[in-house]
């Protein structure tokens, strides 16, 4: 079930609502010092994923065609995924402009995010691509759905409570997303996973700036924000990620969990990305383990979904 | 009407003024191939040129002595103004990729847009930095009259507007406002002497090439495919930018009915000391040339710009 602020977000009936900005005083200064660091840090860790010599040893050629296939859905998947999380980045950004007292280094490292999501998307399609099998669609209409899932509306809307935002997205659904691609890594040739390296880094120092930014934040909420916070990061674990988003384990029977396991297996045995279903099984296990005892440090009480789609 | 084929567009005329975000997300068919390939190229030139405001500026070379306490109090004032009008694109201008994507345009658009207002941080931190070097950023205007003549001119609402089509945004913001701005750019930094400030400019300027030409190769690669109608609502949001924004003084406050005195002197107090701003002087014939620029340059597209008047400069 959406939470209320997803469901008045996506009500196409009224007319949508975006917030009223008041511009000045303008500080674009650091605020946090963890979250500054991260800016400087993203200004320094660039990397471009066109670079020839980032690719040096990895060859496709060197595997079978089935498990090029394998290799070329399982990044097909992830571009997808990161695909979306471009203009989500870009649509937090709008928004926390649009909020009164959101510093300008929390500001600064979205829209360092948006670019890192390009880059992640641009080496998600390169590899499936250089496999030879970039698909530019899930074969079912369940999978789509999942993912054309109207962040931007999401992220912006007016009545849509930017912290919740932030916690359900760019926390929880960014540490299961963060997860596979270590996972991924993890399974991947040394030459493929050196690359992967790259987005892990730049996911990692996200991740990190937003739990930063929500430890900020949550001392001065109320029981009944943390509450709202709680049923916002539920629903997108229970509603999209539980359902299967970024994890295959979790799609419902069908071609895409047929499909998307398979290849996952295939390539993960061939080093080329995949990540193996147990280790899937895993690492949401893991993200959702991470996300209910660090929140309820923070005094938000999160109810996690059950991971057995079954 | 044109070639829409591929596009997701929102009705118009629904009254709704955010239409564009009422398009339904759809994602697939994903296609993340090259489409525009002048656009994917300067993609690829963006990412490697990057350059880090915190390293990559010789601050050290920055000689305050050098100026006297008014002109390090006025260039502090031109400075933070900068990073205001810097900053105005990173809480906008993202609006933007959020078209793009909605309206499912070439994906090109989007991975260029997403460097574009990393960009756009950069400025506004490298400008603030500076600001800071000269003796203190100023986090707002002096007086409230001037915190009016640095709001923008609505790309965030317009972006969202389905009302107002892409390609006349993009020949108004960028190929017109952008482009008029760079040409002024470019003739600040001629006249800037600090080595520091001229590094800055330098910098800046060499990402808004790329910012520019973005435009320009979008509505050339656009244009062909537009009815006349549609070139019609180019060329109207064209003449709008420059008579309702340009030459009421958005960018250059002496163009303005109403110009403000104190910024003028100002500026040129920064301008004399070399340490940025240019002057009504410099500006009017580089403005009165960038036009004329951007007239022959959309008559390739089948746009005709009118002559434009202002006050202070005549018919040009």
């Amino acid at each position: 079930m959406l939470s209320k602020s997803d469901a008045q977000s996506l009500d196409r009936e009224q007319p949508f609502q975006l917030g009223t900005e008041h511009r000045f005083p303008l500080d674009l200064t650091a605020s946090q010092a963890p979250i500054w660091d991260a800016y400087e840090l993203a200004l320094r860790e660039t990397w471009d994923p066109e670079d020839d010599a980032l690719w040096d040893g990895f060859e496709p050629g060197a595997h079978s065609e089935t498990d090029r296939r394998a290799g070329g859905l399982v990044w097909s998947h992830r571009a997808w995924v990161d695909f979306t999380a471009i203009a989500e980045s870009e649509a937090v950004l709008v928004r926390v402009c649009l909020e009164p007292g959101i510093s300008a280094d929390m500001k600064y490292c979205l829209s360092m995010r948006a670019v890192e999501r390009a880059r992640s998307t641009d080496l998600a399609h390169l590899l499936a691509t250089r496999l030879g099998n970039y698909r530019s669609s899930p074969s079912t209409p369940e999978l789509a759905a999942l993912l054309d899932n109207e962040l931007v509306r999401r992220a912006l809307h007016e009545y849509s409570d930017i912290d919740t935002y932030i916690a359900a997205h760019l926390i929880a659904q960014a540490r299961v997303d963060f997860g596979m691609w270590q996972a991924a890594a993890s399974s991947a040739s040394p030459a493929l996973a050196s690359l992967i390296g790259f987005v892990v880094r730049d996911k990692s120092r996200m991740l990190a700036v937003a739990w930063q930014y929500f430890a900020d934040v949550v001392p001065d909420m109320t029981d009944v924000q943390r509450a709202a916070i709680a049923e916002g990061v539920s629903s997108v674990l229970s509603e999209e990620e539980s359902r299967g988003r970024q994890v295959p384990t979790q799609l419902p029977e069908g071609t895409d969990r047929r499909e998307l396991l398979e290849a996952h297996t295939a390539a993960a045995s061939a080093g080329l990305g995949g990540v193996l279903p147990d280790d899937q099984v895993a690492v949401f296990e893991s993200a959702l383990s991470e996300i209910r005892q660090r929140f309820a440090v923070l005094g938000v009480a999160i109810e996690l979904p059950q991971t057995d789609p079954s | 009407m044109g070639t829409l084929v591929g596009y997701n567009k929102a009705p118009i005329g629904t009254g709704r003024p955010h239409g564009v975000l009422d398009i339904a997300d759809q994602h697939f068919p994903l296609t993340l191939d090259e489409g525009v390939p002048e656009i994917r190229d300067l993609y690829r030139k963006a990412k490697r040129s990057e350059w880090n405001p915190a390293t990559d500026i010789a601050w050290e070379k920055l000689d305050l002595s050098r100026y006297t306490t008014e002109e390090l109090f006025a260039a502090r004032q031109y400075w933070s103004r900068r990073a205001w009008s810097e900053y105005g694109a990173i809480a906008e201008s993202p609006a933007m990729l959020l078209r793009f994507t909605k309206e499912r345009r070439e994906v090109d658009l989007s991975l260029f847009w997403t460097i574009r207002t990393q960009e756009e941080v950069r400025h506004a931190d490298v400008c603030r930095r500076m600001a800071d070097a000269l003796g203190g950023y100023m986090s707002e205007p002096v007086s409230q009259d001037l915190a009016g003549s640095v709001a923008t001119h609505g790309v965030r609402g317009m972006s969202f507007d389905a009302d107002t089509p892409l390609e006349a945004l993009i020949a108004s913001l960028i190929c017109c406002a952008e482009v008029i701005a760079f040409d002024v750019f470019r003739a600040l930094i001629k006249t800037t002497t600090d080595p520091v400030a001229k590094q800055i400019l330098q910098l800046i300027f060499r990402d808004e090439v790329r910012h520019c030409d973005f435009g320009w190769y979008y509505m050339d690669y656009r244009a062909p495919h537009m009815s006349a109608a549609e070139l019609v609502v180019v060329r109207d949001k064209v003449v709008w930018m420059i008579e309702d924004v340009e030459l009421k003084g958005y960018h250059s406050t002496w163009l303005s009915p109403f110009p403000d005195v104190s910024e003028i002197e100002s500026d040129r107090l920064v301008y004399e000391a070399g340490l940025g701003a240019t002057v009504e002087e410099v500006e009017m014939p580089v403005l009165v040339k960038s036009v004329a620029g951007i007239r022959a340059r959309m008559r390739s597209w089948g746009v005709e710009l009118p002559e434009f008047e202002h006050t202070g400069m005549g018919r040009f």
